[in-house]
């Protein structure tokens, strides 16, 4: 596990909402210990909002996409209002099953925005990585939802086109992940990636715009088809 | 036992009759012809063709009886007055033979008695009302008395009637003789005038049908009663009655005409009834049921009063009650109750005179039996269907709700904890790691990455039961992300003003699932598009391919999965695919307004 702060400054304050207590404090944990400050813990999206406006200085929220009353994408419109509301703090949502419509979203809400199974917050170094990608304006997407929408597509022309190691960079870009992330994930140089990266757009018709969230759209959006 | 036998028995022995009645007529004429010989009766050959004549118009309507009338009695009643109608020609034949003639003068007027008898049972053949029956005892008591009479007391002198001495004579009495002739005539024609009055009566104060079902045998009964009359008086007064004697033959002829002829007309009214099945064959119009049955049994004043079960009350179309004290009581009518094994049916007020034939009224309540029952049967497997379908609609719905439920259990429950529980592992694995305990923290690790492959694992099992991207967000969304799942590009067009009944949206994703699976798998298409749209009260699905085609419904195939699925909501599932050019799916399922 790293230390807590990435840049030497003031630790991470991050707002926690989750209906379920136990998962709720379980997170808290987790990000306490990679050194964040939790700075709110609540079981809802209403509650959290609140406790956001009042803090006025949280940079990541960690946030459950079914919560009460209806159990349904609270989380998400919860997101939508933050952005609405102009705020730039990172939000991660989330969620027990993969939604590629959901994660796609997520991703349109714009920068600074995460959406992981639930499942990664037992993989301590997932969440703690996540939180600080969304803090800093990143993107998290989960690999299943990625891997999913990949070979839904591996049998389309443009996917079936690209050579193994530009599958595997696609992924990643998909995933969210930097061109420098990517390069150290598949141990590339930084060159080699972009060339990839230039390929991969290209082949699949893909404007190459600049990096971040809105790549991961461009590529989500291309695997998940007029959505 | 062989049927055909007794029928062979019967038709023999009636034929026996009938040549027998014939013959003994033709043979009593001719040998009268030929010896000259009449006796006291009139002595001509026009005579003798009129005697023949009557006796096969009897014997020709009994056949015709035999044929129409269940009941043998009116076709033997007609033959025996065949036979003895010749009685009276056998007579001066037999004369010269003591121990025959008495008895052959004594049968001399049984036709009469039979005759009259036939006109009691018309038409059914059975003496159906107690007057009938007390004056056919009357008319047998008084013919027996005169048969004993004859026997007893007849000893006329050899030289007026040509015949030897009455063997059985033991009181020889002309007085008593002549005075038990003039009472046997006097009680015959006082028993005729009342049937006649009574008939007559009959006949003027019934209605339409009575009179057109009897409308000879009055006549002829009258014309009867003039006869004897004037019979009568020729043996009281010795009175020739000039040409008026030709009167009583035809008379008497016409009885049995009329009776066949009544009977065939009852008979017409019968067939008829065959109608007013077809009349009720779609569904019992009552109105329309009511009045054609007065139709076709001619009597305007028919009524039907409907069994109303609710109620439980019998009432007319118009729902005007059947009377209190039960119609059988105004005079005239009568009543026809018709029941099924069901319960009652209705109650038919009909003229009187229609129940003198069984068989019509048989007719009648059969035709509207089997309409009833087949308008029960009918609502009675709409009822079925109906409950069964809204059954099946509430095992879907229950099964529906059941899964949902498991699934938020799992959601809510296990997999929360079993979440928190890896978070636990996790953290314990920090520490074994921060005191340098390696062992333990690879113990740990391998415990956290079993459980992370249970969540999986309990993950999927959680999406089978129930698709939660329906509950999370609308048929639209689970629509596509059908469509991003899928390997195949899918153009996906939800036009919903709202959401549909959960169990209609479920059904919708399942068969959408369904139909894309199989473009994918099976169809080897390379595009495909969903549309969904509402139009009133029903929700359209078509799902497109441009793969091989060929698809259709078979056993056991997913097509007829499909089709379950979506008829257990009552709606239809529509496959068209034609070889080479793509299959599209159609699903229509009503939703309420």
């Amino acid at each position: 596990m790293s230390g807590g702060q990435t840049d030497g400054s003031r630790a991470l304050r991050v707002a926690v909402a989750d209906d379920a207590v136990l998962l709720r404090e379980g997170i808290g944990q987790i990000l306490r210990a990679a050194g964040m400050e939790v700075v709110a813990a609540v079981d809802t999206a209403e509650e959290l909002l609140g406790a956001v406006a009042e803090d006025g200085n949280v940079d990541a929220i960690v946030l459950d996409i079914k919560m009460p009353p209806t159990h349904t994408d609270e989380g998400l419109r919860a997101l939508e209002r933050l952005r609405a509301g102009g705020s730039t703090a990172g939000v991660l949502l989330l969620s027990m099953y993969t939604t590629a419509a959901y994660a796609i979203r997520a991703m349109s809400a714009g920068s600074g925005t995460g959406y992981l199974l639930k499942d990664r917050v037992a993989d301590a170094d997932t969440l703690v990585t996540a939180v600080r990608t969304v803090a800093r304006g990143g993107s998290v997407v989960d690999p299943e939802v990625v891997q999913l929408l990949v070979s839904a597509r591996s049998s389309e022309a443009a996917v079936e086109s690209l050579s193994a190691r530009e599958r595997d960079v696609l992924r990643l870009m998909a995933e969210g992940k930097s061109n420098v992330g990517i390069a150290g994930e598949l141990h590339l140089s930084l060159r080699t990636v972009e060339s990839h990266i230039g390929r991969i757009m290209a082949k699949l018709g893909v404007e190459d715009s600049a990096e971040g969230h809105r790549r991961v759209l461009a590529v989500l959006r291309f695997l998940g088809r007029d959505v | 036992m062989d049927p055909a036998r007794p029928r062979f028995a019967r038709i023999a022995v009636r034929a026996l009759a009938v040549t027998v009645a014939v013959a003994s007529n033709v043979v009593a004429q001719a040998i009268s012809a030929m010896t000259g010989d009449y006796g006291p009766r009139p002595s001509d050959p026009g005579w003798a063709i009129i005697f023949i004549a009557v006796a096969i118009d009897y014997v020709v309507c009994a056949v015709v009886a035999w044929r129409l009338v269940r009941n043998p009695v009116p076709g033997w009643l007609m033959v025996g007055a065949a036979l003895f109608w010749s009685a009276g020609a056998w007579y001066p034949l037999v004369r010269q033979w003591g121990w025959v003639w008495p008895w052959v003068e004594g049968v001399t007027d049984l036709w009469a008695v039979l005759v009259g008898i036939l006109v009691l049972c018309y038409p059914s053949g059975r003496l159906t009302a107690r007057f009938d029956r007390v004056v056919v005892l009357a008319v047998s008591i008084a013919f027996a008395v005169r048969l004993g009479g004859i026997l007893l007391f007849s000893s006329p002198e050899p030289a007026e009637c040509g015949c030897v001495a009455n063997p059985y004579a033991v009181l020889p009495s002309d007085t008593a003789d002549f005075w038990l002739g003039i009472a046997w005539r006097a009680v015959g024609l006082a028993l005729m005038l009342t049937v006649a009055v009574r008939l007559i009566g009959r006949w003027f104060t019934s209605s339409l049908p009575a009179r057109r079902v009897a409308f000879v045998m009055p006549l002829a009964l009258l014309l009867w009663c003039y006869a004897t009359v004037q019979d009568s008086l020729s043996f009281a007064l010795g009175w020739d009655g000039g040409w008026l004697q030709y009167i009583p033959p035809i008379a008497i002829g016409l009885i049995p005409p009329a009776f066949v002829a009544g009977v065939l007309y009852a008979r017409g009214l019968r067939s008829r009834v065959a109608d007013l099945v077809i009349v009720a064959r779609d569904k019992v119009d009552r109105g329309l049921w009511e009045s054609s049955l007065a139709r076709t049994l001619h009597d305007p004043s028919l009524r039907v009063f409907w069994w109303d079960e609710p109620l439980q009350v019998y009432q007319t179309s118009d729902g005007e009650p059947a009377p209190e004290a039960g119609p059988t009581q105004r005079p005239g009518r009568s009543t026809l109750a018709i029941d099924s094994d069901q319960g009652p049916i209705a109650l038919i007020e009909h003229d009187v005179a229609l129940s003198q034939d069984d068989r019509l009224l048989d007719a009648v309540s059969s035709a509207l039996l089997l309409s009833v029952d087949n308008d029960r049967l009918r609502g009675r497997l709409e009822r079925t269907i109906q409950e069964l379908r809204e059954s099946r609609l509430r095992i879907v719905e229950e099964g529906y709700l059941a899964r949902r439920k498991l699934e938020r259990d799992l959601h809510d429950g296990s997999q929360q904890q079993l979440v928190s529980l890896a978070i636990g592992l996790r953290i314990a694995t920090a520490k074994a790691e921060a005191h340098g305990d390696e062992e333990l923290a690879g113990d740990l690790q391998r415990a956290s990455d079993q459980l992370a492959d249970a969540l999986k694992e309990l993950r999927e099992l959680a999406r089978g039961i129930h698709p939660t991207v329906l509950t999370d967000g609308d048929l639209r969304s689970a629509i596509e992300e059908l469509g991003m799942r899928s390997h195949l590009p899918v153009e996906v067009h939800v036009d919903l003003p709202g959401r549909l009944p959960e169990v209609v949206e479920e059904t919708i994703y399942y068969c959408v699932s369904e139909c894309l699976a199989n473009a994918a798998k099976h169809a080897r298409a390379r595009n495909c598009s969903v549309s969904v749209t509402r139009a009133d009260s029903t929700v359209g699905v078509v799902v497109k391919d441009d793969g091989q085609g060929g698809a259709h419904i078979e056993p056991g195939g997913g097509l007829e999965g499909l089709r379950d699925r979506v008829e257990a909501v009552s709606g239809r599932a529509d496959v068209r695919s034609v070889e080479g050019l793509g299959t599209i799916i159609e699903l229509t399922i009503p939703v309420g307004a």
